[in-house]
C-alpha cells in the first residue's frame, strides 16, 4: 500500500539548517551553532501507533551537549528555538537527559552521545492525551503524556541540532518506517506514516446490491454494472523444467464496469493503486457474509476505456510479493562508500558469503541485517581465521564482524541466520576452564575444582588455588613427587590441541630440580610426554612440541599436540630434596593457567564439524518462507498458505535451504528462488492465498480433485509434447556465495581445500538414469542454482528429475464449465479415450493452470504421461 | 398504447408509526430499478394489517400523474399500496387519484413484483405523490420490525396514448445465457440478466409528429427526450382487455420500464406518417 514516510520538510526549518539526501538528512549551514533551531518533518502522527528512528551522527569527537533535540512539535512551535522550548513540542535533550517542554525539564532520561540511535514513539489513547516514549538504542528511557497544548493537534516529529567546528560536524538521519528499524521496538511494520486520501471504498457488483441488517456491515451498497461475468484471470504453476524467468505465475482479474453516471469519476488513473481488493460471491438470497472469496487482490489502476465503461485491473496476491527483501540500510556515519547500501540478507545458513565492508579504519564488515545465530568459518584469501585468537569478534548482535588485524584479501563467513540469538561458535578449551583460572572446590586455600589428585602430596603440603586462581604447589622439603588428573579432559587420538601453560614460578635446581611434566598413565612412575624441565620428546606418542622454551620464569608455554592415541590430561609435579645452596625454599611451582584447545583439522575439502553445524541450520520450506515472508519483509501471514509448504516438507524430507544476498532483491525472486530446489511453484489459490505446490509424477499420487468427464470436455484436446527446455540432471547445493578465484587464495590454504571454494557448489548431485527420447540436453545443462544445503537432498531432488523426465510427457488444453471446481496443482482422472488407450480412457493428470477460473468456462492445461509413451 | 414519458424532479421522504428510514442512499428515481433503496421501520414488533408507512416525493414543477410504476420490490405479491396525490394548494396528499390507485403489488413471469398504477386524474398540478404502503398482503401481515423494504423504482410519469399501431408488432425476450455443449453432449447453461423487448410501428398525423398534435408533444419532442441518458419512458402495449375495460393485470405484466429507440419517420399518402419503436425493457 502506498505510504507517505515522515522526513525533514524543507519548508520547515529554523535558522541555518538544510535537509539532504531527500529530506531524510537534517544537517547545518555553519559552524559553532547551538541548540536553538528546529526542523519539523512532514507527516503528522495519525490515529495509529507511530514511531521513527533518528540517527545521531558527525565527525568523531563533536559534543552533543546543548545540540540536539529530539521530539515532537506543533504546527505552531517556534523554529528559531530547540524542541521543548516552548509550549508546543517536547524533546529529548541528547546530552543532557532531559525530555524538555515549554523550555524545562519535565522528566529525565539517559545521557546519550553521538553515534546513538533515538527513538520516537507515539501511542494514541482513548479519551486521554496520547503517551510519548522516547528509546535510546532500543532501550525507553523516557515516557510523558502529551502536555494539553499538544494533545489533539497534528503532531510532527522534529529535531534540534547545532554544530561545532565546521557545518554538518553534527547530522541526524531519521527512518520513519521506509528502512528497517535497528531496534524495532514496535515491530518492523510501525512507522510515522500516513496513507492517501482515497475518495472512500468502491464496491461493484455484477448486479446491484445491499448488504442486508444483519450483516457485518448493514445496508452498503454495491453498485451494479460489471459487464457480463468478465473476471479474467490466469493462475498457474510453473516449474523450472519448462524453462523460463519466473517461476510463479500472477494472476490478474479485469474488471470491465458500466458507468454512465461516473460515479467512480474521482476514482480513476492510480488514485487506488496497492489498495487491496477482495472477490466475492454472493447470493442475495442468504447475504454477503454467507458468501465466499474469490480472492484477495490489489489495485493496479483503474481506467476509462470508453465514456460508459471503466476498467479496473487487479494484480493477485503475488504481486504484494514484489517488495524489497534488503531493508537494513547502512548507518550514515559508516564509510562513505558504504553509506546508501544495505545489509546483507543471510536466512538459514550462507557459506563463503562476502561481507560488506562498513568501517574500513575498525575494520567492520556487514554480515546480516538481523544478526547472524551461529558462525562458521570466517576466512581471509580463503583461510580460515582463529576465532580463539582471537582474530575477529562478532558484533552488535550478530549484525557485523570485525576483523582484528586488516585481512589481506576477500574476507568471507559461513554462518547461519534465523533471527535468533548468537550461538558462540562451540567451547574452545577442552579443560572447560578449569585452570583458566583455577577455583578452589571449597573457595580460595583449597584444591582446584575439576581436578583430581591421583597420588598424594605429602600431608599438610597439598596443592591448592591461591586468591589469584593460580595453582600453588608448596614445597614439601623432601623429594616428593604427585600426578594430578584433570576429570574429564581426553585428548582424542589424530586430533590437534594447544596446550598453554603458563607458570609463574618453579624452584629449580642445578642438581636437584623440580619439574612439571604431562604424562602417559596415572603412576607416579609413568613415562611423561612432556616435562617443562627436561623437555623429552617422545616419538610414541606423537609429540610434535614445536621445541620447548627454557626458563626464565615467569613464562607462558605453548606446545601444539597431535596424540596417537586417546591420552587424559595429567600433570606431574616433582621436586628433590637438597641440601645445596640455594636453600629449600617453601613453593615448588606456582601455575597460572592451563588451557588445552582443540586445532580445527587441516582443511582437506571435506565436511568438517563446523560445516557440519552450520549446514545443520538449514531451514525447511515453511519455515525459510515465514523467515522471508513475515519476518525479514513484514508480510501478514494470511498472504500465504504455510500449510502447503509443510506439505512439501513433509513429501520431502529435505533438511532444508539457506539463503543470501548482498544484491536488493524482490520477495518475488527469493521466493522463486527457494522453491526451485524443491521441483515446487507458487501460485495464486482460489482462496487467493499464495500457495505451494511440487510437480510429481501424476500416476504415482492418489488423485485430489474432482474427475474430468466427457460432458467437462468442451473442446477436442490435444497432445502437446513437453520438451522441458530448462531441464538439467546436475542439482547443486551448499552454494558458495563467494567463488573465490585461484589467485585469491592465500598461500596458507591447504590445496585440498581449494576446490570446495573455487567452484558454485561444494557439492554437485547427477541423476544418471536414462531420459525420455529428446531430453538429452539436459545431460549439457547447467547446474540447478538451488539453495539446498545437504547432498542427499540434492540427490533426492535430482531422483526426483529423474522419475519425471525418464518417460516422455505431454500437456493437454481443455476447455471446460464451471472451472471452479479445479484448484492449481490437483491431480485429477482425466477421460479422454481417443487418446488414452489404456486404463479404458482414463488417465491421471496433473493440473499445471487455470484460465478464466472464475468465469462460467474456464480452461485447464494439464500435465501428463504422453500417449505415445504407452 | 400508453406511453409515460415526463418525470418530475422529486425529494423522498418517508413517514409512519414506526419511525421509517432510508437505510441507505435514495435511489428511487434514478432510472435504474435494479438498484434498490432499503427502507426499515415500516412495521411494529406486533404487526397489525392496518399498520402502513408512507413514502413521499415532492416536486416543484406541476405536472400531471398519468401513470406510477413501482418497480422491483423485496415483499411478496398481494401488498397493499394506496397512491395519493397532492395538487397545487393543497396542505397533504389527499387527492384519490382513481383508476387502479389501491392496488395491490403483483408478479411478473421472471418473480419480480412490482405495481403498475394507472389513475384516472386528469389535472396537471400535481407537485407531490404519496405511496401508503399497507403491512397487508390478502389479509396477512407480511413484515415486523425486523422487516426491511427494499424499493427500485418509482417512476411517476405523465402519459399519453398513442392510439394507431400497427396491427403486428413483436415483443421477446432476450436470449443471453451462455450455452455450452461437452463432447459427450451434454448442455452447460450459464445465466446471464435478460430482459424484455417490444418492437412496432406506430402510425399518426403530420400535427401528431410535428407540431404538438399529441397533447402539446409531438414525436420529435418525445424522440429528441431521449437523449439524457438517464432518461426512461414507461410503455404499456396494450391497456384494454377484452371486454373494452383497462385490465391492470395485464397492464402490469406488459409495462415496460424502457429505452426506446425511435426509428425515422415515414411519410406515406396525406398527413399520414408512421415510425418504427424498439422498446427494451430496463430492469
Amino acid at each position: 500500500m502506498s505510504r507517505r514516510y515522515a522526513i525533514f520538510d524543507q519548508a520547515h526549518l529554523g535558522p541555518q539548517l538544510d535537509v539532504t539526501r531527500g529530506g531524510i538528512v537534517l544537517t547545518t549551514l555553519a559552524p559553532g551553532l547551538g541548540i536553538a533551531r528546529t526542523g519539523r518533518c512532514d507527516v503528522p502522527a495519525q490515529d495509529f501507533e507511530s514511531i521513527a528512528e533518528f540517527v545521531v551522527y558527525g565527525n568523531a569527537g563533536t559534543s552533543i551537549s546543548n545540540r540536539v533535540s529530539i521530539g515532537v512539535v506543533t504546527a505552531d512551535a517556534n523554529l528559531n528555538d530547540y524542541v521543548g522550548a516552548d509550549e508546543y513540542g517536547v524533546g529529548y535533550r541528547l546530552g543532557e537527559g532531559q525530555i524538555h517542554h515549554d523550555g524545562s525539564s519535565i522528566e529525565s532520561a539517559t545521557v546519550g552521545a553521538l553515534g546513538d540511535i533515538v527513538g520516537v514513539r507515539f501511542t494514541p489513547v482513548d479519551a486521554a492525551p496520547g503517551l510519548l516514549t522516547w528509546y535510546l538504542n532500543g532501550a525507553p528511557v523516557a515516557e510523558v503524556s502529551l502536555p494539553p497544548e499538544l494533545d489533539g493537534q497534528p503532531l510532527f516529529l522534529a529535531c534540534s541540532i547545532g554544530s561545532d567546528l565546521e557545518p554538518g560536524d553534527l547530522e541526524i538521519m531519521v527512518n520513519s518506517g521506509r528502512d528497517n528499524f535497528w531496534f524495532p521496538v514496535a515491530g518492523q511494520d510501525a512507522g510515522w506514516w500516513e496513507a492517501p486520501v482515497l475518495p472512500g471504498t468502491l464496491r461493484f457488483g455484477d448486479a446491484p446490491y445491499i448488504s442486508g441488517r444483519g450483516e457485518d456491515l448493514p445496508y452498503v451498497r454495491f453498485e451494479g454494472g460489471i459487464t457480463e461475468n468478465r473476471v479474467v484471470d490466469e493462475r498457474g504453476v510453473h516449474f523450472w523444467i519448462w524453462g523460463g524467468e519466473s517461476q510463479a505465475r500472477g494472476s490478474a482479474a479485469i474488471i470491465e464496469i458500466l458507468d454512465s453516471e461516473g460515479r467512480i469519476d474521482d476514482a480513476l488513473g492510480l488514485v487506488y493503486r496497492d489498495q487491496p481488493a477482495a472477490l466475492r460471491v454472493v447470493d442475495p438470497e442468504t447475504g454477503y457474509d454467507a458468501g465466499h472469496s474469490l480472492g484477495s487482490f490489489i489495485v493496479e489502476r483503474i481506467e476509462a476505456t470508453d465514456s460508459l465503461t471503466r476498467k479496473v485491473t487487479l494484480r493477485g496476491p503475488l504481486a504484494s510479493f514484489e517488495v524489497p527483501l534488503l531493508r537494513l540500510a547502512v548507518r550514515p556515519d559508516a564509510d562513505e562508500n558504504a553509506v546508501g547500501h544495505y545489509y546483507p540478507a543471510l536466512i538459514g545458513p550462507g557459506f563463503s558469503c562476502p561481507v560488506r565492508l562498513l568501517n574500513q579504519a575498525s575494520r567492520i564488515y556487514a554480515i546480516d541485517s538481523i544478526g547472524v545465530a551461529a558462525v562458521g568459518k570466517v576466512r581471509d584469501q580463503g583461510v580460515t581465521l582463529d576465532p580463539n585468537a582471537p582474530d575477529y569478534v562478532i558484533r552488535n548482535g550478530g549484525r557485523e564482524v570485525e576483523l582484528l588485524s586488516e585481512p589481506f584479501g576477500t574476507v568471507t563467513v559461513d554462518a547461519a541466520a534465523s533471527g535468533g540469538a548468537i550461538i558462540p561458535p562451540g567451547s574452545i578449551d577442552v579443560l572447560g576452564g578449569e585452570g583458566n583460572p583455577f577455583v578452589g572446590v571449597g573457595g580460595v586455600g583449597t584444591f582446584p575444582d575439576g581436578w583430581t589428585a591421583v597420588t598424594a602430596a605429602k600431608s599438610g603440603y597439598e596443592p591448592y588455588v591461591d586468591s589469584s586462581g593460580r595453582l600453588f604447589i608448596p614445597h614439601p622439603d623432601q623429594a616428593w613427587v604427585q600426578v594430578l588428573k584433570h576429570d574429564t579432559a581426553v585428548l582424542e587420538a589424530g586430533k590437534s590441541y594447544i596446550l598453554e601453560i603458563a607458570v609463574d614460578d618453579l624452584w629449580f635446581h642445578p642438581t636437584a630440580s623440580s619439574s612439571i611434566s604431562m604424562l602417559y598413565a596415572p603412576s607416579n612412575n609413568a613415562p611423561y610426554w612432556w616435562s617443562l624441565y627436561t623437555a623429552l620428546h617422545d616419538p610414541n606418542a606423537g609429540v610434535y612440541a614445536g621445541g620447548v622454551l627454557y626458563p626464565p620464569l615467569p613464562q607462558v608455554l605453548t606446545y601444539r599436540i597431535t596424540p596417537s592415541a586417546n591420552m587424559d590430561l595429567m600433570l606431574r609435579w616433582r621436586v628433590q630434596t637438597t641440601m645445596l645452596p640455594p636453600f629449600t625454599p617453601t613453593t615448588a611451582a606456582i601455575i597460572r593457567h592451563i588451557k588445552l584447545t582443540e586445532l580445527p583439522p587441516p582443511e582437506d575439502g571435506t565436511e568438517d564439524e563446523l560445516e557440519a553445524e552450520i549446514a545443520a541450520a538449514a531451514l525447511p520450506l515453511a519455515d525459510i518462507m515465514a523467515e522471508v515472508i513475515e519476518n525479514r519483509c513484514g508480510l501478514p501471514g494470511t498472504l500465504w498458505n504455510r500449510a502447503s509448504a509443510e506439505a512439501i516438507d513433509a513429501a520431502t524430507g529435505f533438511t532444508g535451504q539457506g539463503y543470501w544476498t548482498a544484491d536488493q532483491v524482490k520477495l518475488r525472486d527469493v521466493i522463486d528462488t527457494l522453491l526451485r530446489g524443491y521441483m515446487a511453484s507458487a501460485f495464486e489459490s482460489a482462496d487467493g492465498r499464495l500457495t505451494f505446490a511440487r510437480l510429481v509424477d501424476p500416476e504415482t499420487v492418489s488423485p485430489d480433485g474432482a474427475d474430468i468427464t466427457d460432458s467437462d470436455v468442451l473442446n477436442d484436446a490435444l497432445p502437446e509434447a513437453d520438451e522441458m527446455p530448462g531441464l538439467t540432471c546436475s542439482i547443486g547445493c551448499r552454494r558458495n556465495e563467494h567463488i573465490f578465484s585461484a589467485d585469491e587464495l592465500g598461500d596458507a590454504l591447504p590445496w585440498a581445500a581449494r576446490p570446495k571454494l573455487t567452484r558454485q557448489y561444494r557439492y554437485v548431485r547427477r541423476y544418471g538414469g536414462p531420459l525420455a527420447p529428446g531430453l538429452e540436453h539436459a545431460r549439457a545443462a547447467e547446474t540447478l542454482d538451488s539453495r539446498l544445503v545437504s547432498p542427499a537432498d540434492s540427490q533426492a531432488m535430482a531422483d526426483h528429475v529423474g522419475q519425471l523426465a525418464q518417460i516422455p510427457r505431454a500437456f493437454f488444453t481443455i476447455r471446460v464449465p464451471d472451472p471452479g471446481r479445479w484448484e492449481v496443482a490437483q491431480v485429477c482422472r482425466l477421460y479422454l479415450p481417443r487418446w488414452f488407450k489404456d486404463n479404458n480412457g482414463w488417465r491421471n493428470v496433473y493440473i499445471v493452470s487455470i484460465t478464466n477460473g472464475r468465469q462460467d468456462v474456464g480452461t485447464l492445461r494439464v500435465w501428463t504421461r504422453a500417449p505415445w509413451a504407452q | 398504447m400508453l406511453y409515460g414519458h415526463t418525470r418530475p424532479a422529486s425529494v423522498w421522504s418517508v413517514a409512519g408509526a414506526n419511525s421509517p428510514a432510508f437505510e441507505t442512499d435514495v435511489r428511487l428515481d434514478n432510472s435504474q430499478p435494479s438498484e434498490q433503496t432499503a427502507i426499515s421501520g415500516i412495521a411494529s414488533s406486533s404487526p397489525t394489517i392496518g399498520e402502513y408507512f408512507d413514502l413521499i416525493a415532492d416536486w416543484s414543477v406541476p405536472q400531471a400523474i398519468g401513470v406510477v410504476g413501482i418497480l422491483n420490490l423485496s415483499c411478496a405479491p398481494g401488498v397493499r399500496i394506496v397512491v395519493t396525490g397532492r395538487r397545487l394548494g393543497d396542505a397533504g396528499y389527499t387527492r384519490d387519484l382513481g383508476g387502479n390507485s389501491d392496488t395491490t403489488t403483483a408478479q411478473l413471469a421472471d418473480g419480480r413484483v412490482q405495481a403498475i398504477i394507472l389513475p384516472t386524474a386528469t389535472e396537471d398540478d400535481y407537485i407531490g405523490l404519496q405511496l401508503r404502503i399497507y403491512n397487508d398482503a390478502g389479509g396477512v401481515t407480511w413484515a415486523d420490525d425486523e422487516t426491511d423494504l427494499f424499493v427500485g423504482e418509482i417512476g411517476i410519469f405523465s402519459a399519453l396514448t398513442i392510439r394507431k399501431l400497427d396491427a403486428r408488432r413483436e415483443t421477446g425476450r432476450t436470449a443471453r445465457r451462455l450455452k455450452e455443449r461437452a463432447v459427450s453432449g451434454a448442455v452447460h447453461l450459464a445465466r446471464r440478466g435478460e430482459y424484455r423487448s417490444l418492437s412496432l410501428t406506430i402510425h399518426g398525423t403530420v400535427a401528431e409528429a410535428y407540431t404538438r398534435g399529441l397533447d402539446g408533444l409531438d414525436w420529435d419532442t418525445l424522440r429528441a427526450i431521449q437523449d439524457s441518458h438517464l432518461y426512461r419512458a414507461l410503455v404499456i402495449p396494450r391497456i384494454h382487455g377484452e371486454g373494452g375495460s383497462v385490465d391492470y393485470e395485464l397492464c402490469n405484466r406488459t409495462a415496460l420500464f424502457s429505452v426506446v429507440e425511435w426509428g425515422d419517420t415515414s411519410h406515406s399518402v396525406g398527413q399520414n406518417v408512421e415510425c418504427s419503436l424498439s422498446v427494451e425493457e430496463a430492469p
